[in-house]
């Protein structure tokens, strides 16, 4: 047993400097976890103010009847940019950032699996954001509302460059939250601290768990449809515009991101809940099982609510039961949640700091918006008050009264850790209460104006809302002055602030188990622990919380310390994080794919493929590609045995076969080209739609096959690295390739066997 | 709820093994090029690198091109490139 706090002091003080230089260059270079975390959360603190802005001029513009402050055409920029900002540059980077800061922590681990990676994401993350708020220079803020509904993407519509910065400014994003999100699965999978099982670990890290997976698996929809967007603006495609546009068919795929990005803006939320109720209860959490396990249940049922988005775009009464049905099954495992929460504070002795309040006040507020939700899942009363004012008061219940109530919790529950300085509790009571009347005094009215729609510009003076309107914007001047105190709070604490301490609250998990802030390694040893409560049991050696946890029936007048069971370092994995990595990389990809894919399978319906598609000749170079893959394995086996010359030889007939498929393609595309299609050009309506989707679907997954092939070359290049011992980057490489062989297969399927068997 | 100041303790491994003093020295099993620290409790960070920054910001850029001209999408891919090597340079570096 050592103390880690002061086996830092002693032996590691001169490693710090090796990991994090001061000044501008040193965060910019930075790749400690910690520093990142605060990043993102003072990137995000940017951005809040930015959209908090705008939605001061909503509510200005809003205050009275036939208002003019803004025009309407800035308008909807004001509420497109705060809606996309609040949602994407706010809400989200924020609980990455504190999930970047504290998982490795919470698991006993010094960073994340991949440091660098981790450092390009939040760069990617500010530049992205940066990128959408650079149309202001150009006079061409997006103005097509956050969801981006088609026509309006579409240049006829919107002839500035809005649309297309929206649309950059969403696949980049997305693209550095798939990064950060395989970064946090392969850590929690790869790197616990000896003891720490799944049924051991803080739900925090659970529910940040949960919410990486719906990252990987939902961002690739909005990475679809927003490439075909740009593509309609950037080469007159057809998928959103012309006859056959299809702009149910975005909606669908837009939800389906959509609304597990919900639950993606308040899952980690729902973590942070469940580690500082206990901690101010002074109790362990109620039904740790139920608590996880609702979070996985909430992340598979988040992926089939979507459409209940769309009961207005007329599914049809099957289609309206089936998504009524699971909107209201959600509810269940968000319901077990509250009720565990509520348990845990029973009978506990509380304490009621700045961080507890927000997480008590949470709970009302965050029920009152799931209400409203589960009213919209029945389909009549969704009818009635689709977007209207009430739609805005129930999202703002669940975003803000919800996500931002739990991100401020945490931030007064965890400033301390980052900073080694508590946050002034006096100053945090005034925010606290400001913020909850502020909050109220500004969304409660918008349930009794279900009649306004959502996005006007102004009303008129009869119309009854004026009243309304003038509290609510009254309310939000007073949420503006409660985070002014929430950042004159965070200054002068940082300044003058108590010193914190390693553990302030009393807290249980590992990350109070070190210094305030820690150091750059975290722990001096890797720490090893028997329960959920590691710090409990170090402070209760007497009544330790693994004996309740594994059932262990200890004799009386024996002390638990002389019978605790050994703790095992956790089985290796199969697979080393590097391979985890390429592994869920490719589960994404694999999403990407059946975008494109449902889409193509859509706008089948409006041409006839069988006479334009050389099928012979394409199964011809398809064997080649699925052929690659065989050779790629016998490359590796090869090297398996050290025996290189033939791992050159394999690996060198792969790219040949490689290169093969990609020619086939090549002339595939000119033969089309020479009979008229194109992108965008086709004979007919018909043969326009087909250049569209099939030359998208199929160009993509040549691109990959390209990006492939530059791997497998510069594996060749660099042959004299790899050895069997050394065999990493081709294993990694061959798992990508073989994704790309064996997408090929479903596509084939697709877009030339099933037209050639059903003769559409 | 009262703050304490004293330090917290936890059962951990053995005592630490000696500090690698270089950020980079091999864990002894770096099978992952990124795969920066072993199971074991020894210390190994990675330095920082301008790399990541420089390669999001590569990506911005030709992105950026995309939307205003594609002319502005050359320097950024050149700065891809550059960034990329670089970035594998540094791993292969750190793996040996």
């Amino acid at each position: 047993v050592a103390t880690i706090a002061t086996t830092q002091q002693e032996v590691y003080p001169r490693l710090a400097p090796l990991r994090t230089s001061d000044g501008l260059l040193g965060w910019l270079r930075t790749t400690d976890h910690k520093r990142i975390g605060i990043l993102y959360l003072v990137f995000s603190a940017g951005f809040f103010f930015l959209g908090g802005m705008e939605a001061m001029v909503i509510r200005l513009q809003l205050s009275v009847p036939n208002n003019h402050l803004v025009s309407p055409d800035v308008y909807n920029q004001l509420f497109t940019m705060h809606g996309l900002t609040m949602i994407f540059f706010v809400v989200m980077p924020a609980l990455i950032g504190f999930a970047n800061f504290f998982v490795p922590l919470q698991i006993g681990y010094r960073d994340m699996a991949f440091p660098r990676l981790n450092a390009m994401s939040v760069w990617l993350f500010l530049f992205s954001g940066l990128l959408m708020y650079f149309g202001l220079f150009e006079g061409a803020l997006p103005n097509i509302g956050w969801f981006g509904y088609p026509p309006l993407t579409e240049h006829p519509f919107d002839q500035t460059a809005g649309a297309t910065f929206w649309a950059v400014g969403l696949v980049l994003s997305g693209a550095g939250s798939i990064a950060t999100a395989l970064n946090l699965i392969v850590t929690i999978f790869a790197h616990r601290c000896p003891g720490m099982s799944f049924r051991k670990m803080p739900m925090f890290v659970w529910m940040v768990l949960v919410n990486q997976f719906l990252i990987i698996w939902a961002m690739p929809f909005l990475t679809g449809v927003g490439t075909m967007v740009l593509f309609d603006r950037f080469f007159n495609t057809h998928f959103f515009i012309g006859p056959k546009a299809n702009a149910i068919l975005y909606q669908h795929l837009f939800w389906s991101l959509g609304h597990p990005e919900v639950y993606i803006l308040i899952l980690p939320g729902f973590g942070m809940m469940s580690e500082l109720v206990p901690v101010f209860s002074r109790k362990p959490l109620f039904g740790y099982t139920f608590v996880a396990m609702s979070g996985v249940a909430i992340g598979f049922i988040s992926f089939i609510v979507w459409a209940h988005h769309m009961f207005t775009a007329g599914m049809g009464t099957a289609a309206d039961a089936f998504f009524a049905a699971t909107t209201a099954i959600i509810a269940i495992p968000t319901g077990v949640k509250i009720l565990n929460w509520m348990a845990t504070m029973w009978g506990g002795r509380i304490h009621w700091t700045t961080s507890m309040k927000y997480a008590a006040a949470f709970i009302p507020l965050f029920v009152i918006g799931g209400i409203t939700g589960v009213m919209f899942s029945m389909v009549p009363i969704d009818l009635q008050t689709h977007d209207t004012y009430f739609v805005v008061a129930h999202f703002h219940y669940v975003m803000f009264g919800g996500s931002m109530f739990l991100i401020l919790a945490g931030l007064y529950y965890w400033f301390p850790k980052m900073t080694g300085r508590m946050l002034n509790e006096r100053i945090g009571n005034w925010n606290f209460w400001l913020t909850l009347i502020g909050f109220n005094v500004t969304f409660f009215p918008m349930h009794f104006l279900p009649g306004m729609p959502r996005r006007v510009y102004t009303y008129a003076a009869d119309s009854g809302w004026g009243t309304a309107n003038m509290i609510e914007t009254v309310g939000s001047f007073i949420l503006l002055v409660a985070f002014l105190l929430l950042a004159w709070n965070i200054i002068i604490s940082l300044r003058k602030g108590k010193v914190a301490g390693p553990n302030p609250w009393n807290a249980f998990t590992l990350e109070w188990a070190t210094t305030s802030p820690p150091a750059a390694y975290n722990f001096a040893a890797i720490p090893q622990v028997r329960s959920r409560r590691p710090l409990w049991d170090e402070q209760h050696p007497e009544a330790p919380d693994w004996i309740h946890e594994d059932n262990i029936t200890i004799p009386a007048g024996v002390a638990p310390s002389t019978v605790a069971p050994p703790i095992a370092k956790r089985p290796a994995s199969r697979f080393v994080p590097s391979q985890q990595l390429m592994l869920f990389f490719i589960s994404s990809e694999f999403v990407f794919f059946c975008t494109l894919m449902v889409m193509y399978t859509v706008y089948s319906q409006y041409f006839t493929s069988t006479h334009q598609l050389n099928i012979g000749l394409t199964a011809i170079f398809s064997v080649a590609l699925w052929g690659s893959s065989i050779t790629m394995i016998v490359a590796e086996r090869y090297l398996k045995k050290d025996n290189l010359p033939m791992f050159k030889t394999w690996l060198l007939i792969t790219i040949g076969l490689g290169a093969v498929f990609l020619l086939g393609q090549a002339h595939e595309y000119y033969d089309l080209w020479q009979h008229g299609y194109g992108l965008s050009t086709g004979s007919s309506v018909g043969a326009q739609v087909f250049g569209t989707v099939f030359f998208v679907l199929t160009g993509f997954h040549g691109f990959h096959v390209f990006i492939g092939l530059v791997l497998l070359i510069i594996l060749f290049v660099m042959r004299k690295h790899w050895t069997a011992k050394n065999d990493l980057p081709v294993t990694i490489i061959s798992y990508y390739w073989h994704f790309v062989d064996w997408i090929w297969l479903l596509i084939f399927s697709l877009a030339y066997i099933r037209p050639a068997i059903t003769g559409h | 709820m009262p703050a304490e100041e004293t330090m917290t303790t936890i059962a951990v491994e053995d005592e630490p093994h000696a500090p690698a003093l270089t950020p980079e020295t091999s864990t002894g099993g770096a099978h992952d090029a990124e795969e920066h620290l072993d199971a074991g409790d020894a210390i190994h960070l990675p330095p920082e690198s301008i790399w990541p920054i420089a390669l999001a910001f590569a990506i911005t850029i030709i992105m950026f091109g995309l939307v205003t001209n594609f002319l502005v999408s050359i320097p950024g891919f050149l700065l891809f490139v550059v960034s990329i090597r670089a970035w594998v340079a540094e791993l292969m570096h750190a793996h040996h």
